[in-house]
């Protein structure tokens, strides 16, 4: 796999100097860039269009807070162990009281839907907060290895939390208007 | 084509074409064959000689059956997409192999050729200027064009000879032509809306280096839309008073009124641009028509066409990460952000002031040449990084899309996908790449399909790993390979509405100037 941080000589970690990386990521542009090669022969416009792919790949992965850290975590070869993830049991549970409600009365999900979508919005949050402190925790150096585990961990909570969204949204769209 | 000698940059209009050259360090427009900075995009194919530029745009009328302008809002498009606007040309254009032709006098081109012809009458006119051969180019198209129509205008410039370096988009090219002017840092929005496309585009500026962030638009929208809706309200005007289709008793006859409407409607614009009111009359057989149009009435009708520029600004701001307030500057471009009405609305949605300082004509093909010139080598200072419109898919499972390339990448760009069998002793696996913002693989552009070979063996054992790329011309390539047998194979990509690469070589040993004929075009 490709080291993204490495072709920006930049440290492995969450925490990324924006600036210092636009800055990084403009000067090798400005090397590498098919611009620079258009009238050469066609292997070097090949390769700098291959090199300059990686470096916008490279660039727009670390730039995204999201990105930059899944990939960190797939650099670092962690992968997440799925019969540890948790699972909002109560919001789950929520979800289920809520849709048959939809069925039932679909005015009353209307109201309970926005203290539904606050409940759904608090969890995020919450992921979000644990994220980066485990995030600062790998940045600093300490228990690398568990804190990486645990972002993998919130990750798929996180995911399973989004599709939950996705579904929210779209059902009270679609059944309750 | 000569691999030295200048490299022009050509900005291929709807309305108007221009080329122009980078000498001491600034650039400047070309001036044509005619003596003129501008070339109408308008070819006329009379019996002893083809015109283009004024002198074609003189037979609009009167040979309005050999007459063909605006083409580029046909160029790189299905029959399909175009049904619903054939009616408003005033020559014929007809279905033919998804794509579509323009019939002139029995003789069939395709809207390439004609493009071709533009580009060649630049060339001979930046020749002319320079004194010395000129086989390379830089020509721009809207940002929002999409894989065919870059691949369309690619074959063009082919065919008309020239070494095509990149195809540039306008809204960036502009920005570089402002951003050289006055070394300014900052974000800056391009609202560029031409005769026939509308593009936005935005932009971080900051040391010599143009980010774009993203771009959005409508090829489908333009000065010609407005053209079209005071045609309209003309001809149901008319035909109140005059039997119209016994007056038009033949096409010719048809053709040359819808010529004659859409050429008053174009006079009247500009007219109304400069003052409130203005007289306009129109004697043709026994019609005659006089009335004064103001402003105000022109601006209702142009309103309900140039609200459709406000959803692309929106999501573009939106896919950049920023707002309006973020913005230092909001730049106009294309003749039509002369009028108010325009500006009026582009204020509405920036909040802001808008900058109209740029010759809204000639700073796309001003900023092309300065991109020449930097692919020249002779300009280390500016660099332009780019991105792709429109997300990049292939058909999956359901007639669903599946998103590998999205929209406002970087590019270049390339994303893999690896393939297998679904059945024992498949010998080949159908790709169908597609291009658009749908779930729906129906609802998006369809780029290419092809197959790729396997060999036979069990379901599942097959692995291809596929690279999708998109250079810096924003155009798709693909590479192949067998992950068993490590055997790379060559992936020819048919575009769906253009010509192949063996289409275009032929066409250029068959010369330009000798149009297919009708029903030789298969032999």
């Amino acid at each position: 796999m490709v080291d993204y941080f490495q072709i920006f000589n930049i440290p492995r970690k969450f925490f990324v100097d924006l600036s210092d990386l636009e800055k990084k990521f403009y000067e090798q542009s400005r090397l590498y860039h098919p611009d620079r090669f258009s009238t050469l022969g066609a292997e070097a416009k090949q390769a700098s269009l291959e090199k300059m792919s990686e470096l916008n790949q490279a660039f727009t992965t670390l730039k995204n807070p999201e990105f930059r850290c899944s990939y960190l975590l797939k650099l670092e070869g962690v992968v997440s162990d799925t019969k540890k993830s948790q699972i909002p049991l109560e919001l789950t549970e929520a979800w289920f009281e809520l849709q048959e409600l939809i069925l039932e009365d679909p005015r009353k999900a209307q109201e309970k839907s926005m203290s539904f979508e606050k409940e759904i919005q608090k969890h995020f949050s919450k992921i979000k907060t644990e994220i980066n402190s485990l995030e600062k925790e790998y940045d600093t150096g300490t228990l690398q290895k568990i804190a990486l585990e645990k972002i993998a961990l919130l990750l798929d909570t996180q995911s399973y939390l989004k599709s939950l969204e996705r579904d929210f949204t779209r059902k009270m769209k679609h059944e309750v208007s | 084509m000569s691999a030295v000698g200048p490299i022009v940059g050509i900005d291929l209009g709807t309305t108007n074409s221009l080329v122009a050259y980078v000498e001491k360090g600034s650039p400047r427009v070309l001036s044509s064959r005619e003596g003129r900075s501008l070339v109408p995009s308008v070819v006329a194919f009379l019996d002893h000689e083809t015109k283009v530029g004024f002198a074609a745009k003189q037979e609009k009328i009167e040979n309005a059956n050999r007459t063909a302008y605006s083409v580029k809002r046909l160029l790189g498009r299905s029959y399909e997409d175009l049904k619903s606007v054939v009616s408003q040309f005033s020559y014929d254009i007809l279905p033919e192999d998804g794509v579509v032709k323009i019939r002139i006098g029995g003789k069939k081109y395709s809207v390439i050729e004609i493009s071709a012809l533009i580009l060649k009458e630049l060339k001979v006119s930046a020749e002319k200027a320079l004194g010395c051969g000129v086989g390379r180019a830089v020509i721009t198209v809207p940002a929002y064009f999409n894989d065919s129509q870059r691949q369309a205008t690619r074959a063009a410039g082919r065919l008309a000879g020239f070494e095509v370096l990149r195809i540039l988009n306008e809204p960036t090219a502009a920005a570089l032509a402002y951003g050289l002017d006055r070394k300014k840092e900052g974000l800056i929005a391009v609202y560029d809306l031409g005769g026939g496309t509308f593009d936005i585009s935005i932009l971080k500026l900051q040391n010599g280096i143009f980010e774009v962030l993203s771009t959005n638009g409508n090829t489908s929208l333009g000065g010609d839309d407005l053209d079209q809706a005071v045609v309209r309200v003309i001809q149901n005007e008319i035909q109140k008073q005059y039997p119209l289709q016994e007056i038009l008793r033949n096409q010719n006859l048809s053709n040359q009124f819808k010529a004659n409407l859409i050429d008053v409607a174009e006079n009247m614009k500009i007219a109304l641009s400069e003052k409130k009111i203005t007289l306009i009359k129109i004697d043709f057989e026994n019609i005659h028509y006089e009335r004064e149009w103001s402003r105000e009435e022109f601006n209702t009708l142009a309103r309900p066409i140039l609200e459709k520029t406000k959803a692309p600004c929106f999501q573009a701001l939106k896919d950049a990460g920023i707002t309006e307030a973020d913005l230092t500057d909001v730049v106009m471009v294309g003749g039509p952000t002369r009028l108010d009405i325009v500006q009026e609305v582009a204020r509405e949605i920036f909040n802001k002031n808008l900058n109209t300082s740029m010759h809204p004509d000639e700073v796309v093909a001003l900023g092309a040449a300065v991109q020449a010139d930097i692919l020249a080598g002779n300009n280390r200072e500016l660099l332009l990084l780019d991105v792709v419109p429109l997300s990049l898919g292939i058909e999956t499972y359901g007639g669903l899309v599946s998103c590998l390339i999205p929209r406002n990448s970087k590019i270049p760009c390339s994303a893999r996908e690896t393939f297998t069998t679904f059945v024992n002793n498949q010998t080949s696996v159908d790709i169908h790449v597609l291009q658009g913002e749908r779930e729906s693989a129906l609802e998006n552009r369809s780029l290419a399909r092809f197959k790729l070979r396997v060999e036979p063996l069990s379901a599942g054992l097959v692995r291809v790993e596929v690279q999708f790329l998109i250079d810096a011309d924003g155009i798709l390539q693909v590479y192949a390979k067998d992950l068993i047998t490590g055997l790379e194979q060559a992936v020819e990509v048919k575009p769906s509405y253009g010509l192949t690469d063996a289409e275009i070589e032929r066409m250029l040993l068959f010369g330009l100037e000798k149009p297919v004929k009708e029903g030789a075009q298969n032999a």
